[in-house]
């Protein structure tokens, strides 16, 4: 099991490094894409759209730094908060392991919204900044449901 | 698509050299501003094929949006030139100002793209986090 659990936390992390590494390719391409923008704005006077192109190059920044320094963050908390020993025997082994993938999983989720949201604010779309936050909330949500469920199959299947 | 971004790149780098806005070396300098810097990405592993084939179309979209900001910025520079002559010649003080502000406005965006994206790409791949589990 243990094993296994490695493999797929190795494909993870792999996972993981490809969307930072494309993180950074979009979130500079969509300053670039901007600075067009802006350019051609200020050329024809329109000083909206120059404000309005200001505006989304700081928003893909801050969304760039919640990617690089939020969600690794808020992963390592979660993870660390949570209880994922609980239980006895091969059941708490199990889902100590479980615990472990689901945090990877996480983690992955969150950079994927993170990514999506990178190109919602490139493309002037608000909606997918509130889909980025409500993934890291739901994959907290979920570390903490699989922390007490744990104890609770493993008490229900008589392993303690 | 690649090589559809390779082609209007090529074209443009032809266009603005034979017209001698710019020389090779500067181009080149530019178009490579965001990949002289120390990357702190890892090894993505079974993933790496896919970005072995992203990053030259990345690449070349970035040149390209060079390429094509010089042209931008060239024209705006010259429509701001003959507003602020046309102000000057005319005696149109607030339009010869804002001519001249405008162009200065427009240095300002090409310097941004030229010195400060590439530090903050630089920035952002020198700080990118590790797998946090």
């Amino acid at each position: 099991m243990m094993h296994a659990a490695q493999i797929l936390l190795d494909i993870l992390r792999n996972a993981w490094m490809a969307i930072i590494a494309l993180i950074v390719v979009v979130a500079v391409l969509a300053m670039l894409y901007q600075m067009l923008k802006l350019s051609v704005d200020a050329s024809l006077g329109a000083s909206m759209y120059v404000a309005q192109a200001v505006g989304t190059l700081i928003t893909l920044m801050i969304v760039a730094l919640y990617a690089y320094l939020a969600i690794p963050a808020i992963v390592r908390a979660a993870t660390a908060s949570v209880s994922i020993g609980a239980g006895c025997g091969p059941a708490a082994e199990l889902g100590q392991d479980a615990a472990y993938v689901i945090a990877a999983l996480a983690a992955v989720q969150m950079a994927k919204a993170a990514f999506i949201a990178l190109f919602s604010t490139m493309t002037g779309a608000g909606s997918g900044i509130s889909y980025a936050i409500t993934e890291a909330g739901a994959a907290i949500f979920g570390m903490l449901l699989i922390s007490v469920a744990v104890p609770v199959a493993a008490a229900f299947l008589g392993a303690c | 698509m690649n090589k559809l971004y390779f082609n209007g790149s090529m074209a443009l780098y032809g266009f603005l050299i034979r017209s001698g806005w710019i020389s090779y070396p500067l181009l080149r300098a530019m178009a490579n501003g965001a990949g002289g810097c120390e990357s702190n990405t890892g090894d993505a592993g079974i993933f790496a094929p896919v970005l072995d084939k992203l990053m030259p179309l990345a690449r070349n979209a970035w040149a390209f949006g060079v390429a094509l900001l010089i042209v931008i910025a060239s024209l705006g520079g010259l429509y701001f030139a003959l507003k602020g002559a046309a102000g000057a010649s005319v005696g149109g003080a607030g339009m010869t100002s804002g001519a001249i502000i405008g162009m200065v406005a427009l240095i300002l965006v090409v310097l941004m793209v030229f010195l400060l994206l590439p530090q903050l790409s630089c920035m952002l791949q020198s700080s990118a986090p590790a797998a946090p589990f």
